[in-house]
C-alpha cells in the first residue's frame, strides 16, 4: 500500500464536487428527479466512502512503521517559488491527520449517506452535495496540508462551504442572516489566526540561517516545529506566548469558544446534515487540530495554555446553562456542542492534548449520531423544531429514539465504574483527569487547569441534566403533546430556519410508516412534485402520527450508535491512542504527563455521580412530561430559564454593538471624516481660493485712477526698496 | 549781496514753482478750461527753463508746438464740448487724491533725499557753447539719431491714422 | 559746421523693420483704392510682406551679431528670434481677424496696417540696446494698440478699454521716461552699455541716480508686461477690445515688453545685487494675482488676460533665473517660453473669435457652450491649447513650464519654483473651466452663435495646433535651434 494513495484521499471529494457541479443538474434533470437523484446521491456518498477505504489503507501501513517514524511527507507538485521561500503543495501522513481523515471520510460518509434521504425533495438536490463535497475536500486539505499555507487555505475553504450550506435555503432571509454571521464572526477568528502564522513565519525568516538543508520550505511543519524552530520560540517568550494566543483566537473563532461562538446556534439554520458534519463532528474541531498540530508553541507558554484552559471552562458552562433554556432541539445539541468544545480545549491547555483529540473522536460519534437523530425526528415531526410539541415519541420511532438514547448515554458520560463506559465516559475521564493531575496551565503558580478541570465537573452533571431534558421531552413521558398544542402557540415555530423552500407535503392523511425504498419515500416524492414551490409550512395538529424514517436515514444512526458504545471503550485500552498520537505519550518539551490527580478514584466517584446525578434529577422532574415552567407559556417561565434562551443577553449586546457600533462607525467615517474632513479639506481649499480670487477682482474697481494710484504705489515701493536694496548692499560690503 | 544760493538757483527755483504750481492747478481745478490754461503756462515756464539751460531750440519748440499747437487744440475741444458752468463735475470725497499726494511726495522725497544736495553742488557747465542751437541739434539729429528720428515719423502716421479711425462717420 | 557724416549702416540689419513698415505703408495705400469693404487685397499684402520679412530674418540668424545706426539698431540672436516670433504673431493675426471684422461689423481696413506698424514697433523695441528706441518702439507699439482697442466703435466696452489702455499707458510711459532720464543722467548715455560703467564708478549718487532710474523704468515695462501691481488694466482692456486686438496684444506685445525687460535687465546684472530680490517678490505677486484672480471670473477674455498676466509672471520668474546665473542659464528658456506662449494663446483667441455674429458677440463662458459642436476642430484646438497653457506633457507649454523649473532650480530660486508651481496648479481650475464651457456644458435656452469657420481661422487654427505639438513634442530640437544663448 503506497503512501501514494493519499492523492486517492484528497482527490476523490475533490473529484465528487465536479461532478456534482457540472453534471448534477444535466442529470437530475434528464433522468427525472427520482432515479436522477438516486444517481448523483450514489456518485456524491462514494467518493467520501472511496477515500475512507483509501485513508484506512493508508493508516495501516502508517501503524506498521515504528512510533517514532510515522511521518510521511508526499508532495504533488512545486506550487510556490519566489525568491527563497518554496511552499510545494504537499501533505503530511502522520498519527493525527490521519485520525482525522478517518473522522472526516468516516463520518462523513455516514452523513452523506443519511442526507441522501434527508434532502430527497429538495430541489437544489445536487447543489447541497457539490457543496458537501466541497467541504469534505477543503476540511482534508486542512489536516493533511503540511504547511502553513495549505493549512489556511483549508481554514477558509470549510468556512467558506460553512458559509454556503448554513445559507442553503438561501431565498429566507434569516438563513442568509445566520450565514453571513457564521462567516464574519469565522473572519475575527481568522484574523487572530493569520496574525499568528504571520508571526510564526516572521519568526523564522527572522533566522532563516540557522535552518539547513530545508530547500526554502520555510512554511513547512517539519521545519516550523523543528527543535531549531524550537528554540527561537523558546528564546522569546513573550512572542510566543503572542502567538499561542493569537492562533487560539483562530481556534476561538472556528470551534466557537466564547466569546465567539455566537455564530453555532444561528448555524443551526442550514440542513440538518450539514450541522452534523460540520456543526458538530469535523469543521468545528479544526480549532483543536490546530492545537494539536502547533502544540510545541502552547508547550512553550503556560500562559497562553492556562488561557487556553480558562476560557475552554468558562465556554463549557456558559453554553450548558444556556442550553436549560432552549426549547429547539438542534439548538440544544448546538449549545452542547459549544460545551463539548470547551472540554476539549480545556485538555489541551492543560497540556493533555491527545485528551483534546481523544475526545474530539468520541464527540464526533455521538454528537453526529444525536444530530442525525434529531433530524430524523424533525423530518417525523413535520419539520416542527420545538420539544415541547414532542413527547413520548419513542412509541413510533423505535430506531430513533434507541440510537438516540444511546447517544444520550455517551454524552452524559455514563459508565460502569472503570470497567466499561460509553464513549463520553472515557473521553471525560482522560480530560479531568489528566487537568486535575497536571500544573502545567499555571501563571504565577496558580494552577488554572484544576480550576478549569473543576468547573468541568459541575458541567458534566449539567450536561448529563440537559441531555435528559431534552431526551425525556422527546422520547418519554408519556403524553404526546403535539395533540395538545394551545391554540396560540401555533403561530410559534422554531425560532430560526423556517425551510420556506422546502417543500415538503405531508397530507391528513398517513399510511403508516413507508419505507419503501433505500433512499427515500417515493410516495413524499410524489406529493412534493406537486407543490415544488409551494412555501408551505405542515401544521402540527393532533391527527399527525409520526413515522420512522427511511433506511438510508437509520442505518448511519445504527452504525454511529455502534461506535459511541464500543468506542471509546476500544481506544482507551492501554492508552492505545495516546500512544498512536503522541509516541510513548512523550511531549516534545513537556515529557510525560500525568494521566490523572493521585486521588484518582475520588474523581471517578465524582464524575459517576455527576452522570447519574444528571440522569436521576432530569428523571425526577420530566418523567411526567413538560413542565408548566417550560411550557408554551413563556410568562409562566422563571427568570433565569429565560435568560438562559437569550444566551444572557450576550449574543444580542454581541449583535447590537458589531451592527449598531459598525453602522455607526461607517456613518462617522462617512458623514464627518469624509464629508467634512476630507471633502472639508479639498473644498475648503476650493473656496478659500476662490475668496482670494475675489479679493483679488474686487481690487479691479474700474476706476482708472484707482489703477494709477496702485500703480504709483508700486512704483514708490519699488523705489524704495531698490534704494533699501543699495543700501544693504553697499553696507555690506563696506 | 551774499545769498546762499546763486542767482542761476534763484532763477530756476521761481521758475520751476511756477510751473509746478500751474502742474498742480491742472489737476486740482475743476474747470477745464482753467485747467487748461494752467498747463498752457506751465508749457510757458517750462519754455523758460529751457532756455535759461541755453536750449533755445527747444524752447522755441516748446512754445510753438506745445503751447501753440497742442494746447490750443485742447482748447478747441474743450470749448466744442462746452463744459463749464452747471456742468462742472463736482466729486465725492474721496481718500485716492490725499493718498496719491502723499504717495508722491514720499516718492519726491526718497528722491531728493539722495539726489538734491549733490545736485546743487554742481557748478560746472558741461555741455559746449552751441549746445542749444538748431545747427547742433540738426547735426545730432540728422547723423546719431536718425534711426529714433524716422521712426518718430512713424508714430506720427501711426497718431494720424488712429485719430481719423477712431472719429471718422460710421462707415 | 556742415559737416555732417551720416552713421554707418548696415542695411540688413535695418531690413526687415523697413520691410514691414513698407507693408503697412502699402495696404494703407491699397485701402484708398480697394472696392467698398472688401479687405481681401489688404490682406494679401500684409501677409505677404509680413512673410517676406520673416525671410530676411531667418537669413540673418546665421550673421554675426553687432550693432548699426549709431548704436541703436542691434542685431543678435535673441533679437532676431523675438522679431520673428513677433512677424509671426502678426501673420496668425491677420489670418483670423478679416472673417472677425466682418462678423462684427467693423471692417475697417486700416486695422492691418495698423497691426503692421504695432508689430514694427515691437520689432525696434527687441533689436536694440539704446533706451531711446526702446522707448519710441513701445510708442508705436502702444499707440497702435490704443487705437485698435478702440476700433469696435458702437461698443462702449471698446472705447472705454482704449481709453483705459491710453491714460494708464501714458502713465507708464512718463515713468518709463523719466526713469530714462536718470539714467541718461547717471551715465550721460542712453545706451545701456552705460549703465553698467556708470555702476561701476562706484560713486554713490550715481548709484542712487542709477537705481531711480532703474525702478521708474520697471514700472514703465512693468506695466506694458502686466507685472503686478502693474497690471490692473490688463483684465479691462483685453475684455472690451475686439477679440482679434486682444489676441495680437496677447501675444505681441508681451513679447516685446517682455524683450525690451530683458535687454534691460541682462544688461544690468551687475546691479543685481540691488533688483533682484524687488523682481523676486514682484514676480511672486504676479503669479499669484493673475491666477487667482482668475478663479472667480465669467468672461473668457477676461479669464485670459489674467492668464496673461501670471504668465508674464513665469517668464519674469525665468529672466531672474537667468540673470542671478548666467553662465549656468541662458535665456533660451525665456524665448522658447515666449514662442509656445504666443501660439497657445494666439490659438485660445483664434477659437474664441468664432463667437461673433451678425455684429454682436458673446465673450461669456457660456457663450462657448456646445463650442464642440458647432466646430469640432475649434473645440479641439482650443483643448490643445488650453492643455498647453496648463501645462500638460506633449505641448510647448509643458515643455516651457517645465524649463522654467528647470532654471529655477538650477539658479537656487526655490520659493519662485514652488510659487510657480502651486499656482500652476490653481491655473487649471479656470483653464479646464473654459475647456468645460466648451465641451461639457450643455447649452442653455438661447444657444449660443457662431459664425462657420472661413480659411483664414482655419489656417490659424490649425497653425498654431501644429505649433503647440512641434513645440511639445521635439521641446529640445526646438530649443537647440533657438540655440546658446547665454549672455
Amino acid at each position: 500500500m503506497d503512501f501514494k494513495l493519499i492523492w486517492l484521499v484528497l482527490g476523490l471529494p475533490v473529484l465528487g464536487f465536479l461532478i456534482q457541479a457540472f453534471f448534477g443538474g444535466r442529470v437530475i434533470s434528464r433522468m427525472g428527479a427520482a432515479s436522477g437523484r438516486k444517481v448523483m446521491g450514489w456518485l456524491a456518498v462514494l467518493p467520501i466512502a472511496g477515500a475512507f477505504g483509501a485513508a484506512v489503507g493508508i493508516t495501516m501501513e502508517l501503524a506498521k512503521r515504528a512510533a517514532e517514524d510515522r511521518a510521511v511527507v508526499e508532495t504533488l507538485f512545486s506550487w510556490i517559488r519566489i525568491a527563497s521561500i518554496n511552499v510545494p503543495f504537499e501533505v503530511r501522513i502522520d498519527p493525527l491527520s490521519m485520525t482525522m481523515v478517518l473522522i472526516i471520510t468516516g463520518i462523513g460518509a455516514l452523513i452523506h449517506l443519511y442526507a441522501t434521504g434527508y434532502m430527497a425533495e429538495e430541489k437544489d438536490y445536487s447543489r447541497f452535495f457539490t457543496y458537501m463535497n466541497l467541504f469534505v475536500a477543503f476540511m482534508l486539505v486542512l489536516v493533511l496540508g503540511n504547511n502553513l499555507v495549505l493549512l489556511f487555505i483549508g481554514w477558509e475553504g470549510v468556512g467558506l462551504c460553512s458559509y454556503l450550506l448554513i445559507g442553503f435555503w438561501y431565498k429566507d432571509l434569516a438563513n442568509s442572516r445566520a450565514a453571513n454571521k457564521a462567516f464574519i464572526v469565522n473572519r475575527i477568528g481568522d484574523w487572530g489566526m493569520t496574525l499568528g502564522m504571520f508571526m510564526i513565519v516572521a519568526m523564522i525568516a527572522g533566522n532563516l540561517g540557522q535552518f539547513q538543508g530545508v530547500e526554502g520550505r520555510y512554511l513547512s511543519y517539519d521545519v516550523v516545529f523543528s527543535s531549531t524552530a524550537i528554540e527561537i520560540f523558546r528564546s522569546n517568550p513573550g512572542i510566543t506566548t503572542a502567538i499561542a494566543l493569537l492562533l487560539f483566537v483562530g481556534a476561538m473563532g472556528k470551534s466557537a469558544q466564547f466569546p465567539l461562538y455566537i455564530w453555532l446556534p444561528d448555524a443551526m439554520a442550514g440542513p440538518t446534515p450539514v450541522s452534523a458534519l460540520i456543526h458538530a463532528a469535523t469543521m468545528v474541531t479544526s480549532g483543536v487540530v490546530l492545537l494539536n498540530r502547533c502544540n510545541v508553541i502552547f508547550q512553550l507558554s503556560p500562559v497562553a495554555s492556562s488561557v487556553v484552559c480558562v476560557i475552554g471552562a468558562f465556554t463549557a458552562l456558559f453554553a450548558a446553562l444556556i442550553a436549560f433554556g432552549q426549547t429547539d432541539i438542534k439548538k440544544v445539541l448546538a449549545y452542547s456542542t459549544v460545551s463539548q468544545l470547551g472540554y476539549m480545549f480545556i485538555a489541551c491547555g492543560a497540556g493533555a492534548y491527545w485528551a483534546g483529540l481523544f475526545h474530539v473522536t468520541t464527540h464526533a460519534f455521538f454528537k453526529a449520531l444525536l444530530f442525525l437523530g434529531s433530524g430524523a425526528v424533525i423530518h417525523a415531526m413535520a419539520h416542527n423544531q420545538d420539544m415541547r410539541n414532542y413527547g413520548n415519541l419513542l412509541k413510533y420511532l423505535k430506531i430513533t429514539g434507541w440510537t438516540m438514547v444511546i447517544g444520550w448515554l455517551a454524552i452524559s458520560g455514563v459508565a460502569v465504574w472503570t470497567f466499561f463506559g460509553f464513549a463520553g465516559f472515557y473521553s471525560k475521564e482522560s480530560i479531568l483527569g489528566a487537568a486535575f493531575g497536571n500544573n502545567f496551565a499555571s501563571i504565577n503558580g496558580v494552577n488554572y487547569g484544576f480550576y478549569s478541570a473543576a468547573v468541568g465537573l459541575l458541567v458534566a452533571l449539567l450536561t448529563s441534566l440537559y441531555m435528559t431534558r431534552m431526551t425525556m421531552l422527546t422520547f418519554f413521558g408519556n403524553e404526546e403533546r403535539w395533540k395538545l398544542i394551545p391554540a396560540h402557540s401555533h403561530a410559534e415555530h422554531s425560532d430560526h430556519a423556517h425551510h420556506a423552500s422546502h417543500a415538503h407535503e405531508h397530507e391528513h392523511d398517513h399510511h403508516g410508516p413507508d419505507v419503501e425504498s433505500f433512499f427515500f419515500n417515493e410516495e413524499e416524492l410524489a406529493l412534493a412534485h406537486a407543490h415544488e414551490d409551494h412555501e408551505h409550512h405542515h401544521e402540527l395538529d393532533e391527527n399527525h402520527v409520526p413515522h420512522e424514517v427511511p433506511t438510508s436515514m437509520w442505518m448511519p444512526l445504527v452504525i454511529l450508535a455502534a461506535l459511541s458504545v464500543l468506542g471509546g471503550f476500544v481506544l482507551a485500552q492501554n492508552n492505545v491512542f495516546e500512544y498512536w498520537l503522541y509516541p510513548k505519550g512523550e511531549l516534545t518539551i513537556l515529557g510525560e504527563l500525568e494521566h490523572h490527580p493521585h486521588w484518582h478514584e475520588l474523581l471517578v466517584g465524582l464524575s459517576t455521580v455527576a452522570a447519574y446525578g444528571g440522569i436521576l434529577i432530569g428523571y425526577l422532574i420530566y418523567r411526567k412530561g413538560l413542565p408548566k415552567s417550560e411550557g408554551w407559556d413563556l410568562s409562566a417561565w422563571n427568570p433565569f430559564r429565560r435568560a438562559a434562551g437569550n444566551q444572557f443577553g450576550y449574543d444580542k449586546s454581541m449583535v447590537d454593538i458589531g451592527v449598531d457600533g459598525g453602522g455607526a462607525l461607517a456613518n462617522f467615517s462617512w458623514k464627518v471624516l469624509d464629508a467634512k474632513g476630507v471633502d472639508g479639506v479639498v473644498n475648503g481649499l476650493g473656496g478659500i481660493s476662490a475668496g482670494i480670487g475675489r479679493a483679488f477682482g474686487a481690487v479691479q474697481s474700474g476706476f482708472v485712477r484707482s489703477y494709477a494710484l496702485l500703480m504709483m504705489l508700486g512704483g514708490a515701493g519699488l523705489v524704495g526698496y531698490l534704494v533699501y536694496l543699495l543700501t544693504v548692499a553697499q553696507g555690506g560690503a563696506r | 549781496m551774499n545769498l546762499p544760493v546763486t542767482g542761476e538757483q534763484l532763477t530756476f527755483m521761481a521758475l520751476a514753482g511756477i510751473a509746478a504750481l500751474m502742474a498742480v492747478g491742472v489737476v486740482v481745478l475743476n474747470n477745464p478750461v482753467r485747467s487748461a490754461m494752467c498747463l498752457v503756462v506751465n508749457f510757458f515756464f517750462l519754455a523758460f527753463i529751457y532756455f535759461t539751460l541755453n536750449a533755445q531750440l527747444l524752447g522755441i519748440s516748446q512754445i510753438l508746438v506745445y503751447t501753440g499747437a497742442i494746447m490750443v487744440l485742447f482748447l478747441f475741444v474743450v470749448m466744442l464740448l462746452n463744459l463749464g458752468g452747471k456742468q462742472i463735475f463736482k466729486e465725492r470725497r474721496d481718500f485716492k487724491p490725499i493718498l496719491g499726494m502723499v504717495v508722491g511726495v514720499s516718492l519726491f522725497g526718497m528722491i531728493s533725499s539722495q539726489l538734491i544736495l549733490p545736485m546743487l553742488k554742481v557748478d560746472q557747465i558741461r555741455a559746449d557753447n552751441a549746445y542749444g542751437a538748431p545747427q547742433s541739434i540738426g547735426k545730432t539729429l540728422f547723423t546719431n539719431y536718425v534711426w529714433p528720428f524716422e521712426i518718430a515719423s512713424v508714430l506720427l502716421l501711426v497718431g494720424i491714422v488712429g485719430s481719423i479711425l477712431l472719429a471718422k462717420r460710421r462707415v | 559746421m556742415y559737416d555732417i557724416r551720416p552713421p554707418s549702416v548696415d542695411w540688413s540689419m535695418v531690413t526687415p523693420v523697413v520691410l514691414v513698415f513698407l507693408t503697412g505703408l502699402a495696404g494703407l495705400l491699397i485701402e484708398m483704392f480697394r472696392p467698398k469693404q472688401n479687405n481681401n487685397s489688404i490682406v494679401l499684402t500684409s501677409l505677404g510682406g509680413l512673410a517676406a520679412s520673416f525671410f530676411v530674418l531667418y537669413g540673418q540668424l546665421s550673421a554675426e551679431a553687432g550693432e548699426t545706426l549709431a548704436g541703436m539698431v542691434l542685431r543678435d540672436r535673441f533679437g532676431i528670434l523675438l522679431q520673428m516670433a513677433l512677424v509671426g504673431v502678426c501673420f496668425i493675426s491677420i489670418l483670423f481677424s478679416e472673417g472677425y471684422l466682418r462678423e462684427k461689423r467693423i471692417p475697417f481696413g486700416e486695422f492691418y496696417p495698423l497691426a503692421i506698424w504695432s508689430t514694427m514697433g515691437g520689432m525696434l523695441m527687441v533689436a536694440s540696446n539704446s533706451l531711446l528706441m526702446i522707448f519710441i518702439g513701445l510708442e508705436v507699439l502702444s499707440i497702435s494698440l490704443y487705437v485698435l482697442a478702440g476700433l469696435s466703435r458702437a461698443e462702449q466696452k471698446s472705447e472705454e478699454s482704449a481709453l483705459k489702455y491710453l491714460l494708464l499707458g501714458s502713465f507708464a510711459s512718463a515713468f518709463l521716461l523719466y526713469g530714462i532720464a536718470f539714467v541718461y543722467g547717471a551715465s550721460g548715455s542712453v545706451h545701456l552699455s552705460g549703465v553698467v560703467k556708470a555702476w561701476a564708478t562706484n560713486h554713490a549718487n550715481t548709484q542712487h541716480m542709477l537705481l531711480f532710474g532703474m525702478g521708474m523704468m520697471l514700472v514703465g515695462f512693468g506695466f506694458k508686461s502686466a507685472l503686478a501691481p502693474f497690471h490692473q488694466w490688463t483684465p479691462d482692456v483685453y475684455q472690451g477690445a475686439p477679440t482679434n486686438v486682444t489676441g495680437f496684444m496677447a501675444a505681441g506685445s508681451k513679447i516685446a515688453a517682455i524683450g525690451a525687460l530683458f535687454r534691460v535687465l541682462s544688461e544690468s546684472v551687475e546691479l543685481s545685487q540691488a533688483w533682484l530680490p524687488a523682481l523676486f517678490w514682484v514676480a511672486i505677486l504676479t503669479m499669484v494675482v493673475g491666477n487667482f484672480a482668475a478663479l472667480v471670473q465669467k468672461d473668457v477674455k477676461r479669464i485670459l488676460g489674467y492668464s496673461s498676466i501670471s504668465n508674464a509672471g513665469y517668464i519674469l520668474a525665468a529672466i531672474l533665473a537667468h540673470v542671478k546665473a548666467p553662465d549656468k542659464i541662458g535665456a533660451n528658456t525665456i524665448v522658447f517660453y515666449l514662442f509656445s506662449y504666443a501660439v497657445m494663446t494666439l490659438g485660445v483667441f483664434a477659437v474664441i473669435s468664432m463667437n461673433a455674429k451678425d455684429g454682436r458677440e458673446g465673450t461669456r463662458l457660456s457663450d462657448l457652450n456646445g463650442l464642440w459642436k458647432r466646430s469640432p476642430l475649434a473645440g479641439g484646438v482650443l483643448i490643445v491649447c488650453l492643455a498647453s497653457l496648463i501645462g500638460i506633457p506633449l505641448t510647448g507649454g509643458f515643455f516651457g513650464k517645465f524649463m522654467i523649473f528647470q532654471d529655477l532650480l538650477t539658479a537656487d530660486m526655490t520659493p519662485l519654483a514652488i510659487v510657480l508651481a502651486v499656482t500652476s496648479v490653481v491655473s487649471v481650475y479656470y483653464y479646464l473651466g473654459i475647456a468645460h464651457a466648451a465641451w461639457v456644458a450643455e447649452e442653455g435656452a438661447t444657444p449660443a452663435e457662431s459664425a462657420p469657420m472661413n480659411a483664414g481661422l482655419q489656417v490659424a487654427c490649425v497653425t498654431c495646433l501644429v505649433g503647440v505639438f512641434v513645440m511639445g513634442i521635439f521641446g529640445q530640437p526646438v530649443l537647440n535651434m533657438i540655440g546658446g544663448i547665454v549672455r
